[in-house]
C-alpha cells in the first residue's frame, strides 16, 4: 500500500510516495524510487538509516510542524502540512505579517542581557538603525531596525535579563 | 608537591586541568556557579563548591568567595586556566595573602606582561620590534589624536585580557568614540578593567605566538610556535602547530625574541608570546598571554609534554625537567574550536540543550569537551563547547584527519560551527596556507547549506517516520519524543529558527 506526503523543506514542497515491504520501504522522489531500511536504536532519538545499501546515522526530532533530521554536522527542518493544525506558532509566516501590517516588532534572537536601548518612544528611526545591544556569550551584540519607521514602545531596559523571543521594541 | 588543587574555571579546561590531577594525584576541588551545578567539571571533581549565581561578576570572578572555598576545601594551590581570574593581578595578590599558591607568573610579572601597554614598553627595551601605537591607555579623544598620527585604521584593545574581547577595528574618525566605549565596557565585563588603548592595524599579517615555559630556577624554554591566523573578528578558531609561514631562521628569531621577554620581566610558569608576522617575514611583537591558553593542545601533541602538568610542577618550586634542546617538535597538530554559534546565520550565538553528543575517535584524535547529553548552554559564558585537536606526521594528513573526526562530530539540539570548520579545510586556499588574519572576515563566505546532498536524504527519513507516524501513531510519537532526552517541548522554536533569522537580517555588527 502506498502512501503519498507533502514535505517542504526550505522553500520548496516535495511529494513523496512511501511503499512499505515486510518493515523496509520504497520512496519515491521526483521521478525514482529509493529502497530504504530505517531502524530506531534502542529508545533513543537515533536511527541507523540504510539507503540503497549506503549506511547512515540519523537523528530525528519530532515537533508540532515536523521533524528536525540531523545527518554529520547538519541539521535539516522539514515540515509536514498534515500535521499542522491551526495557528503555526513561531513560523516564519508570523514574522512576515507584521511588516505588512504596519507595526514591526523587535524579539530578541537569543537569551542574555540588555546592554544598552538606543531608542525612545517617538524617536524616528532609519532602516538598519542599531536599536539594542544584547549580550550574550560575552559578546555585544548589535540588534537593528528591520525598516524605517516611529518607536511606538519600548519593552526593554539596559541590565534585563531576556529570554529568546521577548519583546524589545514595537516600531510603527 | 602540591595534595590538593582548586580549579578556578569551568568547562573543558577546568576538565582539562583536573585529568593532569588525577594522573599526578593531586586532589581536585571545583568551583561552581548555580547554572553550572550538573556541569562536568562539578561532576568529575573530588569535591565541589557553588559560588553564587550565574552572572560571572557573581560567581567565577569573585574573588573573596574563591579565596574562602580555597580556605574551606584546604587547597594548597589555585589553577586559574584561561579567561576569568586567569590574568588578574588582584587574583593572584589575593592568593598569596591566603597562602594559596597562584598557578601562573607573579602578581609583578603579570602587571608587567599582561597589561598590554606596559609589555610593549618592555619589549621595545628589548630591542623587539612592537606594533606602532599608543604607549598608554587612551580617552576617546586622545584615540583620536594617536589615530591620527599613525593613520587609520587602527584598532581600539582592551589593555587587559584576550580571546578577542574588548576589540574594535575603526576605519574612520567617525567611528572611533563608539568603538571606544564598546570596546571598554566589553573589557570591563568580560576582565573587570575597562581601560583600553590603541594600535595601527597591521594588514596583511598572520599571527604567529610562541609558547614558553619559565621555572623559578630562572630556566625558560621555547615549545615551538602557534598559526592562530584563522580567526573571526579576532576571535580565534583554528591553530596549528608548526607554522607554514615560519621558517627555521624565522622560529629561532621569534623563539629567542619570546626567551628574551619572559626572562626580561622574571616571568616565571607557562606563557604565550604573540607576533604578528609579515608577507616580508617581518615580526611584531603583539602581546604576552600570562596563562595557559586554549590552543595549548596542539604544542602539546608536536612536544609529548603535558603542559598543565608542566606548570603544576614549576609552581611547585621544582626545575624545568628539560631544556631548550630536548624540545624537537615531531609532526603537525591541528585544533578546531567547537562552539555553539550558527555558521549559517552570522555565527550568532545558539543555545538550550544538547540533546545528544557522540565525539570522534580513533588515531591521531583529541577531544577536550565539557559537553554531554542533556547539557544546558547558558549564556552567561563563552560559546566554545569543545576542542579538537588532530595530530599527522604531515599537515596534509593532520588536515585529513581532522576532516573525518569532524564528520564523525555529531551535537544535536543546538547548531555548533562544525560545517564552518568543514568548509574551511576543504578550502584550498587554507591547503596551501594562503591566508592572513583578515582572510575569514575579508575572503571567506559561507557556503548556504541549501542543495547539499543530504537534503534529499532527510526528506526521504522524514517520509517514513510520516508513514510510521500514520500507521502506528503511538509508536511514532514515543519514536519521537521517548526516553532519550529530546525537549517535549518548544520544538516549534527549532523549526524554522534559521529561516527566521536571515529573513529579519539580523546581524552581530561588530567593528
Amino acid at each position: 500500500m502506498a502512501s503519498t506526503y507533502r514535505l517542504t523543506l526550505g522553500d520548496e514542497e516535495h511529494e513523496l510516495e512511501v511503499e512499505e515491504h515486510d518493515g523496509s520501504f520504497r520512496v519515491r522522489l521526483g521521478d525514482e524510487w529509493y529502497p530504504l531500511e530505517l531502524e530506531r536504536i534502542g529508545e533513543t532519538a537515533r536511527y541507523s538509516l540504510l539507503l540503497n545499501h549506503r549506511p547512515y546515522d540519523v537523528f530525528a526530532e519530532e515537533g508540532p510542524q515536523g521533524y528536525h533530521i540531523v545527518i554529520g554536522p547538519r541539521r535539516f527542518a522539514i515540515t509536514t502540512p498534515t500535521l499542522v493544525r491551526g495557528r503555526r506558532a513561531g513560523g516564519p509566516e508570523d514574522l512576515e505579517a507584521p511588516m505588512d501590517a504596519g507595526e514591526w516588532v523587535l524579539t530578541s534572537p537569543m537569551a542574555g542581557v540588555i546592554r544598552e536601548v538606543l531608542v525612545e518612544p517617538g524617536d524616528e528611526v532609519e532602516a538598519g538603525q542599531v536599536i539594542v545591544v544584547i549580550e550574550a556569550m560575552k559578546m555585544q551584540n548589535d540588534l537593528h531596525a528591520r525598516r524605517a519607521g516611529t518607536v511606538k514602545a519600548v519593552y526593554a531596559s539596559a541590565g534585563q535579563q531576556v529570554e529568546q523571543g521577548t519583546k524589545l521594541v514595537v516600531l510603527l | 608537591m602540591f595534595k590538593k588543587i582548586l580549579i578556578a574555571n569551568r568547562g573543558e579546561i577546568a576538565l582539562r586541568i583536573m585529568r593532569t590531577c588525577r594522573e599526578l594525584g593531586i586532589a581536585t576541588v571545583a568551583v561552581y556557579s548555580d547554572v553550572d551545578r550538573n556541569a562536568l567539571h562539578v561532576r568529575y571533581a573530588d569535591e565541589a563548591y557553588l559560588l553564587g549565581p550565574g552572572p560571572p561578576l557573581e560567581s567565577y570572578l569573585n574573588i573573596p568567595k574563591v579565596i574562602q572555598v580555597a580556605r574551606d576545601a584546604k587547597a594548597d594551590a589555585i589553577h586559574p586556566g584561561y579567561g576569568f581570574l586567569a590574568e588578574n593581578a588582584d587574583f593572584v595578590d589575593a592568593c598569596r595573602k591566603a597562602r594559596k599558591k597562584f598557578i601562573g607568573p607573579s602578581a609583578k610579572a603579570m602587571r608587567l606582561l599582561g597589561d598590554k601597554v606596559s609589555a610593549r614598553t618592555l619589549m621595545r627595551k628589548a630591542d623587539v620590534p612592537v606594533v606602532p601605537g599608543a604607549d598608554e591607555e587612551v580617552t576617546p579623544a586622545q584615540a583620536a589624536k594617536i589615530a591620527k598620527e599613525i593613520g587609520f585604521p587602527v584598532l581600539i584593545k582592551a589593555a587587559a585580557g584576550g580571546g578577542g574581547k574588548g576589540i574594535r577595528h575603526v576605519s574612520e574618525a567617525s567611528e572611533l568614540e563608539a568603538a571606544v566605549r564598546i570596546a571598554s565596557s566589553e573589557a570591563a565585563s568580560a576582565f573587570g578593567h575597562g581601560a583600553v588603548f590603541v594600535e595601527k592595524y597591521l594588514s596583511p599579517v598572520r599571527h604567529v605566538e610562541v609558547q614558553v615555559i619559565a621555572d623559578s630556577k630562572g630556566n625558560a624554554v621555547a615549545l615551538g610556535e602557534r598559526e592562530c591566523s584563522i580567526q573571526r573578528r579576532h576571535q580565534k578558531l583554528i591553530e596549528e602547530t608548526p607554522s607554514i609561514a615560519v621558517d627555521p631562521d624565522l622560529r629561532e628569531r621569534m623563539l629567542t625574541a619570546a626567551v628574551t621577554a619572559v626572562k626580561a620581566a622574571g616571568y616565571e610558569n607557562a606563557g604565550t608570546v604573540e607576533f604578528l608576522v609579515d608577507e616580508n617575514k617581518n615580526f611584531y611583537f603583539l602581546e604576552v598571554n600570562t596563562r595557559i591558553q586554549v590552543e595549548h593542545t596542539v604544542t602539546e601533541l608536536v612536544t609529548g609534554r603535558d603542559l598543565v602538568a608542566d606548570q603544576i610542577l614549576v609552581a611547585a618550586g621544582e626545575k624545568l625537567p628539560y631544556g631548550q634542546e630536548d624540545i624537537q617538535p615531531n609532526g603537525h597538530a591541528i585544533e578546531c574550536r567547537i562552539s555553539a554559534e550558527d555558521p549559517y546565520n552570522d555565527f550568532m550565538p545558539s543555545l538550550g540543550r544538547i540533546d545528544w553528543v557522540e565525539e570522534p575517535s580513533g588515531p591521531g584524535v583529541r577531544v577536550d569537551s565539557s559537553i554531554f547529553s542533556g547539557a544546558e548552554v547558558p549564556y552567561h559564558y563563552d560559546p566554545m563547547l569543545a576542542k579538537l585537536i588532530c595530530w599527522g606526521p604531515t599537515r596534509e594528513v593532520a588536515i585529513r584527519r581532522m576532516v573525518r573526526a569532524l564528520q564523525e562530530y555529531v551535537v544535536v539540539g543546538i547548531q555548533t560551527n562544525i560545517p564552518f570548520h568543514l568548509q574551511l579545510l576543504a578550502d584550498e586556499r587554507f591547503a596551501k596556507g594562503a591566508f592572513y588574519t583578515s582572510f575569514l572576515d575579508e575572503e571567506f563566505e559561507m557556503d548556504s547549506p541549501d542543495g547539499h546532498p543530504d537534503e534529499r536524504t532527510a526528506l526521504l527519513v522524514a517520509a517514513v517516520l510520516s508513514h510510521l507516524k500514520k500507521r502506528r501513531p503511538a509508536a511514532v510519537g514515543q519514536a519521537a519524543s521517548g526516553g532519550s532526552g529530546w525537549r517535549a517541548a518548544g520544538k516549534e522554536r527549532l523549526l524554522g529558527e534559521r529561516t527566521m533569522a536571515q529573513r529579519r537580517g539580523w546581524r552581530q555588527r561588530i567593528g
